[in-house]
């Protein structure tokens, strides 16, 4: 029997062989139990480690390390025109939201956030967790090779919640708040969203763009201060938001943008096609 | 241009920090290195070609940014060093059965190779870096690459599982075959 030297054992488990390789090497394994003993340890590792890791991926990058970053951009700063676009999106979205407050919480609006909430619960079901008392907040975001990808609520906000309309899921834990969306640069459709757990110790925002295949890649996900819950008063009347006012976020989009943020026709037009431009 | 690759090296922060947390085994210091790679990379801007991979260059400014530290550390005999070799050969180090590991125990096993070692299973089996751009983003071969990283997990792999390589279950017939 032909000697099969441990690196290439490991070049098998680690997917590095072309399909005639690990067509030639299976053929030995079946036959070698002592083969298949020595293949084990590179197997293994592999699994283990990338499990151990991938939770990581997942969690907030703090500020702090955007900021660094950021920081070193005089050059890109100083070439900035007028008020900088982060505060122009500001002023658009509370612009919009002074449309619909104060106290101008429609009804119309009223049931279409009740049928969110319900939407909402549902999907914390259909993801297996509405009667699981979740210590962890339901997972928002997947990985997809080397992308980040919105799934469960944080997806299904992104594809059907107009902005500024909260999505509670999680037993009413999680809330979830596309802030804004627009069209970059490149031609695609990103928006800005808001993730509230009740109980975290912060918030969490974050910026996700339209895939041709139809998931969000997240561009960015940051820890934000803590913000206090938003939910609908008895009265019908709804406390109007503040944006998200990261710095980062604020500074992604500007670099991104084409144009100004979308109003609420326009959104409401890529709402209705799922998010592929009107023609 | 330059606010684009700082929008690119924002999206690849969650990739960097696990990378820097398979290197130094403890988040406060991985999103040190982090940070201190992000800063070279923007300061040395001009050496990156645009066009390569903003990925693999940054991992190599982590890495040697890593290195670097490790070596120093080494050389001047840092006292801190010992305390926390032993440390993480202390007693129940070497007792992990489980199928499952937590990450704690991972990290420690990582802890305990050589330094050219761990940075190439942070490379390969955390961040899944092909063996090529491994050997690229080091500047060594690919077979030193491959003897390197064989001989690095089966040193994790004894470490994990706490069975001499030799003695352990033969694993079953790979599925892909089965059929044929």
């Amino acid at each position: 029997m032909s000697y099969v030297a441990d690196e290439i054992l490991m070049a098998y488990a680690d997917g590095e062989l072309t399909p005639e390789e690990c067509q030639a090497l299976e053929r030995l394994l079946r036959q070698d139990a002592a083969l298949r003993v020595r293949l084990a340890p590179f197997v293994e590792t592999r699994a283990q480690l990338a499990t151990a890791f991938e939770p990581t991926l997942r969690e907030p990058v703090p500020d702090r390390l955007i900021k660094a970053i950021e920081r070193a951009r005089p050059q890109a700063r100083a070439s900035m025109t007028s008020v900088p676009l982060g505060g122009r999106l500001r002023l658009l979205v509370d612009a919009a939201a002074a449309r619909i407050a104060p106290g101008g919480f429609t009804p119309a609006l009223a049931a279409s956030m009740a049928t969110l909430v319900v939407a909402g619960a549902a999907v914390g079901w259909l993801a297996g967790r509405a009667n699981t008392p979740a210590e962890a907040p339901p997972s928002l975001i997947a990985t997809s090779g080397p992308d980040l990808v919105a799934s469960g609520a944080l997806a299904y906000a992104l594809d059907a919640n107009p902005s500024r309309t909260v999505l509670t899921t999680d037993n009413g834990r999680t809330s979830i708040e596309p802030i804004v969306s627009f069209r970059t640069t490149t031609d695609s459709v990103c928006r800005e969203y808001r993730v509230t757990v009740s109980g975290a110790k912060q918030d969490a925002a974050g910026l996700a763009c339209r895939t041709p295949s139809g998931t969000w890649r997240i561009a960015q996900h940051v820890e934000t201060p803590k913000q206090p819950a938003r939910t609908p008063a008895t009265d019908g009347t709804y406390q109007t938001a503040t944006g998200i006012n990261n710095p980062a976020i604020d500074a992604m989009v500007e670099t991104m943008i084409s144009g100004e943020a979308f109003g609420a026709d326009d959104e409401a037009l890529f709402l209705k096609n799922a998010w592929q431009s009107p023609q | 241009m330059v606010d684009e690759i700082q929008s690119r090296m924002i999206q690849l922060l969650p990739r960097l920090r696990r990378f820097a947390l398979a290197l130094t085994g403890d988040k406060d210091k991985a999103d040190y290195l982090v940070q201190d790679t992000c800063e070279r990379a923007l300061a040395h801007l001009d050496q990156w070609k645009p066009g390569t991979s903003l990925d693999s260059w940054m991992y190599r400014i982590a890495q040697n940014i890593w290195v670097d530290h490790h070596r120093g550390r080494r050389a001047q005999g840092d006292p801190r060093q010992l305390d926390e070799v032993e440390n993480l050969v202390g007693v129940d180090g070497r007792a992990v059965t489980e199928s499952r590991l937590t990450l704690a125990a991972v990290t420690e096993s990582i802890a305990r190779l050589p330094a050219d070692q761990q940075v190439l299973v942070a490379m390969v089996c955390v961040e899944g870096v092909s063996y090529k751009e491994a050997a690229n983003i080091l500047g060594i071969p690919i077979g030193t690459v491959m003897s390197r990283l064989s001989r690095a997990r089966q040193s994790l792999y004894a470490a994990l599982t706490d069975i001499p390589v030799a003695a352990a279950v033969p694993p079953p017939i790979p599925v892909s075959s089965r059929e044929r």
